[in-house]
């Protein structure tokens, strides 16, 4: 069966285009602006599609060819539960306007079905090529007098690429794909070209029949530019990898080919590969496609082998991050997170005072954030929920596709039992012997990360209230206990509640959750809802003793209230 | 750290092994995805006889996101400014994956066959063709003349 089966009303073929481009373009607005129109009507007769529709069902195809709903993973019905992806992840398919299907229809089709699909289209053409070919001696002989050099002069002038004065190959391609919409049985010239060639017949190793040449050009992806892998095809009939139609699909909403207007991520997430194309691949180049499948799982394996980077906002171990995912490049890195058996990415604060994406500057220091799960949205958009695990440092960064990748290595608290020394040798120890416990912070602190007297009083963001810097009295004072710090910072909170200062009631109401009781964890929560500059916050990101970020929450906490009270 | 798509290289090497006329581009050894370009000024326009040198940059995010793409020599024409920056839709909200750097060049190619006036980037040219065509188009073979000359 072809997989051309969505249905959509027929659009007057537009006549006269010129080959300059700007004509072209108008050609094809017009020609969207119709289509436009029909996008809401559309709908497919075949029952394991999500866009089904008995009544197309009933319009388009009226035989007794029956269609089983076997692909029970691929479809799922709007609104459907979650589904835990293999990678662990809660996943929520994208909402859909139409109704759910569950029946085994009857799907009758007519003999004369006319094929729309373009690809399937193309081939049906070398096929009838083929045939028309007389199986003469003459076509024998000439053949065998001709070099293999001649073939390929041959196969190349199909591809009409034009002079300096002339139109580009791209507008003739363009146009080409324009006639083949208004006449899908393809009667373009490139057709002639082939139908000319096929006269010759085949010599050498199977590999060199340009039949087979002319096949593999014809399944080829426009996008990545091989082999079509897991075909898609869209309501316009062309096809893509469905990979490269996604991450299309991520930046535009028009086909690559054609620049109509395409239904959304949401569609084609639910529609199932073009499996007379499958078939044909998977007959006619059926080590070649197994070789592709192997080397995309490479691919996709080596684009693991760093972390992926999400560089956008100050996320702490324990304490949830939710995301809206609307980028291009981080739809795509997300795709291949939740794909992935890893669904973790690294999100790092831009550094201060960079401005274009892509060249972007990061923070050395971040932390890694686990997905546990993903609204789509129709669009391709996502509400991403994670949750952050452990703490980085950023040793050396690249760029895949667009996002940013690195090589990190993971920052771990020291041990309980050398927290406790430290808190007891802090303690024990007087005000004259600070100098030697400077020392022994600078240990603590991630080597690299900021020194024991950072530089405070950092540019505020959006209302956040700049730091004085850190006065001398308070890093000498280090006769409190670890409790102690806590319990500074919770009666802060206290305070600040019976006060219900607003933007407290509203960091708290929102997703930090309930106030830990253990004191790594209390520390990244305190910070979460405090009103400071949040490149002010990352710097307990290096510092790897519980206590010492108390210590520093508390210089903050200290100077909030010097400045309010 | 991200090794170069396949696509690239299947188009770099089609590029030097079968350039289109009048067009050569080829990528820089240390980056492979910086290509000098040549582009010979299409005959019977007035950039006829010249040879144009461009830059072409292939973003992270290419075929997704267009190439970015600069007149090095400098010309007269009103759809490029004195910067090289090129006013061509295809560079800009126009693109599509399936479009390459060889149509991107056959454009920019034909471009210089057709300048555009009345979608301009560099306004005084702009200005100047409408007025007075004859002028701008002796202008347009001076700097040809003066500029791609291929030194
Ligand atoms: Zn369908
Ligand atoms: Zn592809
Ligand atoms: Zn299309």
């Amino acid at each position: 069966m072809s997989s051309s089966h969505i249905h959509f009303p027929a659009v007057p073929p537009l006549e006269s285009i010129s080959d300059l481009p700007h004509e072209i373009y108008a050609a094809q607005q017009r020609q969207h602006q119709q289509r436009l129109n029909h996008w809401s009507s559309v709908m497919c007769p075949i029952p394991t599609c999500k866009r089904y529709s008995p009544i197309a069902a009933d319009t388009i195809l009226r035989s007794d060819v029956s269609v089983r709903s076997d692909d029970s993973n691929r479809s799922r019905s709007s609104g459907s539960p979650a589904e835990t992806l293999a990678s662990g992840v809660l996943y929520y398919p994208p909402p859909s306007a139409l109704p759910a299907y569950t029946a085994e229809i009857p799907i009758r089709m007519e003999p004369n079905t006319l094929l729309l699909d373009i690809t399937v289209d193309k081939i049906l053409n070398l096929v009838k090529t083929e045939l028309k070919t007389p199986f003469s001696e003459d076509a024998y002989d000439r053949s065998s007098h001709r070099s293999h050099a001649e073939y390929e002069d041959d196969s190349d002038d199909s591809e009409a690429e034009a002079g300096p004065s002339g139109s580009a190959a791209m507008h003739t391609s363009l146009s080409r794909d324009m006639s083949n919409l208004g006449q899908p049985s393809g009667t373009s010239s490139s057709h002639r070209n082939k139908r000319q060639r096929g006269a010759l017949r085949p010599v050498g190793s199977p590999d060199e029949w340009p039949f087979r040449r002319d096949l593999q050009s014809v399944i080829e992806c426009d996008v990545c530019a091989m082999m079509l892998f897991d075909p898609v095809t869209t309501p316009c009939q062309h096809s893509f990898c469905y990979k490269c139609l996604s991450r299309s699909l991520d930046h535009s909403n028009r086909c690559p080919v054609c620049r109509q207007d395409l239904p959304g991520f949401a569609f084609f997430q639910d529609h199932s590969v073009n499996r007379v194309l499958l078939a044909v691949i998977k007959t006619v180049f059926k080590d070649a496609y197994a070789e592709r499948q192997l080397a995309i799982e490479r691919e996709e394996r080596d684009a693991l082998l760093d972390t992926p980077i999400f560089v956008c906002t100050l996320a702490f171990p324990g304490m949830p991050t939710i995301l809206h995912v609307f980028e291009p490049r981080y739809r795509l890195m997300i795709r291949r997170c939740i794909e992935s058996s890893s669904p973790r990415f690294g999100m790092v604060l831009p550094s201060h005072g960079t401005g274009q994406p892509g060249t972007q500057g990061v923070m050395e220091y971040g932390t890694m954030l686990e997905i546990q799960s993903v609204q789509m949205l129709p669009d391709g958009r996502s509400m991403v929920e994670t949750v952050g695990s452990y703490r980085f440092k950023l040793l050396e960064k690249g760029n895949l596709d667009g996002y940013t990748v690195g090589r990190i290595e993971r920052i771990d608290d020291i041990t309980p039992a050398e927290e406790l020394a430290l808190e007891q040798s802090s303690l024990a120890s007087s005000s004259e012997d600070h100098t030697a416990l400077g020392l022994a912070t600078d240990a603590i602190l991630d080597a690299g990360g900021p020194t024991t007297t950072p530089a405070f009083g950092l540019a505020s963001s959006g209302g956040a209230i700049p730091m004085p810097p850190l006065t001398q009295s308070a890093i000498d004072d280090e006769t409190r206990s670890t409790e102690e710090y806590m319990t500074i910072c919770r009666s802060f909170i206290d305070q600040l509640r019976s006060g219900s200062a607003p933007w407290l009631l509203q960091r708290l109401n929102n997703t930090y959750g309930t106030m830990p009781t253990d004191p790594s964890e209390f520390s990244y929560w305190m910070a979460l809802v405090m009103p400071i500059d949040e490149y002010e916050k990352a710097k307990l990101l290096p510092i790897r003793s519980p206590r010492l970020r108390l210590k520093l929450i508390v210089h903050w906490v200290e100077s909030l209230r010097s400045s309010w009270w | 750290m991200a090794a170069l798509p396949k696509r690239i290289l299947k188009e770099t090497e089609r590029l030097m092994s079968d350039a289109p006329p009048g067009i050569s581009a080829a990528p820089n050894n240390d980056n492979l995805r910086h290509f000098d370009v040549t582009v010979a000024g299409p005959d019977q326009s007035p950039y006829e006889g010249g040879v144009f040198k461009l830059e072409l940059f292939l973003p992270d995010e290419y075929p997704m996101n267009p190439p970015k793409v600069r007149f090095l020599t400098r010309i007269y024409h009103p759809n490029i400014d004195k910067l090289g920056r090129i006013c061509l839709d295809i560079l800009k909200d126009k693109w599509s994956p399936a479009l390459q750097i060889r149509t991107v060049l056959l454009s920019i190619q034909a471009l210089l066959g057709a300048p555009n006036p009345d979608d301009p980037l560099a306004n005084d040219v702009a200005q100047n063709w409408k007025e007075d065509e004859k002028a701008a188009i002796a202008q347009a073979k001076e700097w040809t003349r003066l500029y791609a000359n291929g030194e």
